[in-house]
């Protein structure tokens, strides 16, 4: 289960940031925020935000509305031949998708993106009882076969070189060693295939799910979406249950929001619209279709009226450039001790607010999060002892008028000998942990409150 | 179904809602619906010229080769000249009914190559499924009409049935697809319209829709972009453009 890897969050953090590769992939990541930029501007600002508070209002009536559409998209499913299984945790969506698997003696199953087999840890389930999960996204493959897992929901190989893939190709396709990445696709393209035509079960996320018709709707650039839903005789869907949008219509909103906020397209190469299994007087595709409907802890962060909103994502990665939703959502989802450093690795500097296609309050859920690890019981709090100490002594000081006039004066004292043409440039340790990269402001020699008495003789308030 | 509605339970209870309570939402308004596809398939030839100059535009911007024909006859010539300059030898399509409108199957089989039909046989649809997607995955080329274009996105749109299967357009690595200008909508919004209104009139939908918006494409290794992947890397649109009578 990927919550293992939160609880070690501080150790991978420290190791990913003195990683040279992961920090010149990240800097090539201005590229995206680029054509972000671009397709955002074509649309202009006005109509932009337009969309997204379009977007934000369907979201909001459909979580509130929740249990309807549900079971609306449920019967709709249903009534195209489908099955539905509403699993209230991971082990009853793995249990049923063993299960289906189990039944049709499956022994491949080709997956397309899916943050929620992730969550649900399935393909370790589909593992230890001998049934083969192919992720067909080439970053999310490449993954697979160095047994690691995602970087990022759009980049899950963010951090890996060419050359490393191409080490990696050699060593488990036994193939000859290409170190172009268009050689490198055609091999992935080519490994692929065999596996696609030979698979018994595709397996696929849902980016949304539209009530009104019992419509499974995907997007991909790359093609193993529709792949997944053509070839093999069975096709699995596995949705959050906050995925659902009332009507077709809907998605015209979506499909405008989506890819632009993704990764700066207008459209992704392939959106593809699943309504039950096919159909008889169909050439192609699957003879069996099943959606999976997973709580897995949705139900508490919508019954938190402080965290609902989270539920209002549409997973577009744009927070990639700004601040994390996954810290919001894991921390609901894993549980708070768990997952407790999350919410606290972010400078809270709102570009995740700004770049939000449903205008999610990131930095404002975050603090909730913050808050409740703060208050939360002693050994699953956040901070050092040193950090409380500090805690203590500022709320004391900030709230107790003779400390804060006494200690402003202090400062104005101490400050001057590190004092260089009137900025602070450089702090002794551990302070300089933000004088490397930044200046820090200078403390002022006469307190705001001693001007202002004087401002506030010189103009006496209008009497009225 | 005892799993449902413990389901059911657990959710009603985080939105606060008492069981048996009916909060309805308000239904699509299907007569408005009924109005607005009619206009939308009523449109002059005037808006239909300037529609597709706009989806011409925009085609070219997300990765189509966009050829400009008069007639069918046109058409044919234009498929033609690709599959030889390309080197083609064996050609799939589906049996759509402009493909057997525009002459481009007689065309290319007097220019020396091969085309197959992707439509199975009745007697055996196992069998005929599994040789003909032998032949697919062997194909230079994939041959398609379209359903829909939208000139918002530069996409084309495609409803499997019988004689459109899934995947002509997606397992050789070039697709090409022809495309009328009457064909063209505005937006992705009369696109949805259309499809609502078509499954509240039938009450349902078809099994799948494909919209295809240029090649299929990757960056996933260091962020280069990459054509190609699991579907066709190159993607044409001949657009025939007849005066209307």
């Amino acid at each position: 289960m990927p919550e293992v890897k939160t609880a070690e969050f501080p150790r991978l953090s420290r190791q990913s940031l003195a990683d040279p590769q992961v920090q010149s992939s990240l800097r090539r990541l201005s590229h995206f925020i680029e054509a972000r930029e671009a397709a955002v501007a074509e649309v202009g600002e006005q109509e932009w935000q337009r969309l997204r508070d379009q977007g934000r209002r369907i979201k909001e009536h459909a979580i509130a509305h929740l249990d309807y559409y549900l079971e609306l998209a449920a019967d709709n499913v249903v009534k195209a031949g489908g099955n539905v299984c509403f699993a209230r945790d991971a082990r009853e969506a793995c249990d049923y998708v063993l299960k289906v698997a189990q039944a049709r003696r499956a022994r491949t199953v080709i997956k397309s993106k899916s943050m929620v087999s992730e969550e649900t840890g399935i393909n370790t389930v589909l593992e230890s009882h001998g049934i083969r999960p192919v992720e067909t996204d080439l970053g999310e493959y490449i993954i697979q076969l160095a047994g690691e897992t995602p970087f990022h929901i759009v980049a899950p190989a963010l951090h890996k070189s060419k050359e490393e893939v191409a080490d990696l190709f050699v060593q488990k396709l036994n193939v000859q060693r290409k170190e172009s990445i268009t050689e490198l696709t055609a091999i992935a393209r080519a490994a692929l295939r065999e596996i696609f035509v030979q698979a018994d079960i595709g397996m696929t996320g849902a980016n949304f799910v539209v009530a009104e018709t019992g419509t499974v709707v995907i997007v991909t650039n790359e093609g193993n979406g529709r792949m997944s839903t053509s070839l093999p005789r069975v096709h699995i869907a596995l949705m959050g249950m906050e995925r659902v949008v009332p009507r077709l219509e809907d998605m015209a909103v979506f499909l405008r929001l989506l890819p632009r906020s993704a990764t700066g397209q207008r459209l992704t190469s392939y959106t593809t619209f699943v309504t039950g299994p096919r159909r008889d007087d169909e050439e192609d595709g699957p003879d069996e279709f099943h959606l999976v409907i997973l709580d897995n802890g949705r139900s508490r962060m919508l019954a938190d009226e402080a965290l609902r909103e989270a539920l209002y994502c549409i997973r577009c990665g744009a927070w990639v450039y700004g601040g994390p939703i996954g810290a919001v959502v894991t921390p609901i989802l894993a549980g708070l001790p768990q997952a407790r450093h999350l919410p606290f690795a972010s400078t809270l500097c709102g570009a995740c607010r700004e770049v939000c296609p449903v205008k999610i309050n990131i930095p404002h859920l975050l603090l909730t999060l913050r808050s409740r690890v703060t208050q939360g019981p002693p050994a699953d709090r956040h901070a050092s002892w040193l950090e409380r100490i500090a805690a203590r002594a500022w709320q004391y000081v900030v709230t107790t008028p003779w400390a804060f006039g006494l200690a402003g004066r202090a400062a104005a004292i101490l400050q001057l000998p590190l004092l260089r043409r009137g900025r602070l440039r450089w702090l002794p340790q551990p302070l300089n942990a933000w004088t490397r990269t930044r200046d820090f402001p200078r403390v002022a020699f006469r307190p705001f409150r001693a001007r202002w008495s004087r401002i506030a003789d010189q103009h006496p308030r209008e009497k009225t | 179904m005892a799993s449902r509605e413990v389901f059911f339970q657990t959710l009603r209870r985080a939105l606060g809602k008492a069981p048996g309570v009916d909060l309805t939402p308000p239904g699509p308004d299907s007569v408005a619906l009924t109005e607005k596809a009619s206009a939308i398939r009523e449109r002059s030839p005037a808006t239909l010229a300037s529609l597709s100059e706009a989806f011409v535009a925009r085609a070219q911007l997300v990765g189509w080769h966009v050829s400009r024909v008069p007639s069918k006859e046109a058409a044919a010539a234009a498929v033609v000249n690709l599959a030889l300059a390309r080197g083609m030898k064996h050609v799939v399509r589906s049996a759509h009914a402009l493909l057997d409108r525009v002459p481009v199957h007689e065309a290319l089989a007097s220019a020396g190559l091969e085309v197959k039909v992707v439509a199975y046989d009745d007697e055996d649809p196992q069998g005929s499924r599994a040789a003909l997607r032998e032949v697919m995955l062997h194909a230079d080329a994939g041959l398609t009409g379209a359903d829909y274009a939208i000139a918002e996105t530069g996409s084309i749109v495609l409803l499997p049935r019988r004689g459109v299967s899934r995947i002509v357009s997606l397992l050789p690595p070039v697709h090409i697809a022809l495309v009328e200008t009457s064909q063209v909508l505005e937006s992705l919004d009369d696109l949805f319209l259309l499809r609502t209104e078509e499954f509240l009139r039938t009450g349902s939908l078809r099994g799948y829709m494909s919209i295809i918006t240029g090649p299929s494409r990757t960056a996933d290794i260091e962020q280069t972009l990459v054509v190609g992947v699991h579907g066709p890397r190159e993607v044409h649109l001949v657009l025939i453009e007849e005066e209307f009578p």
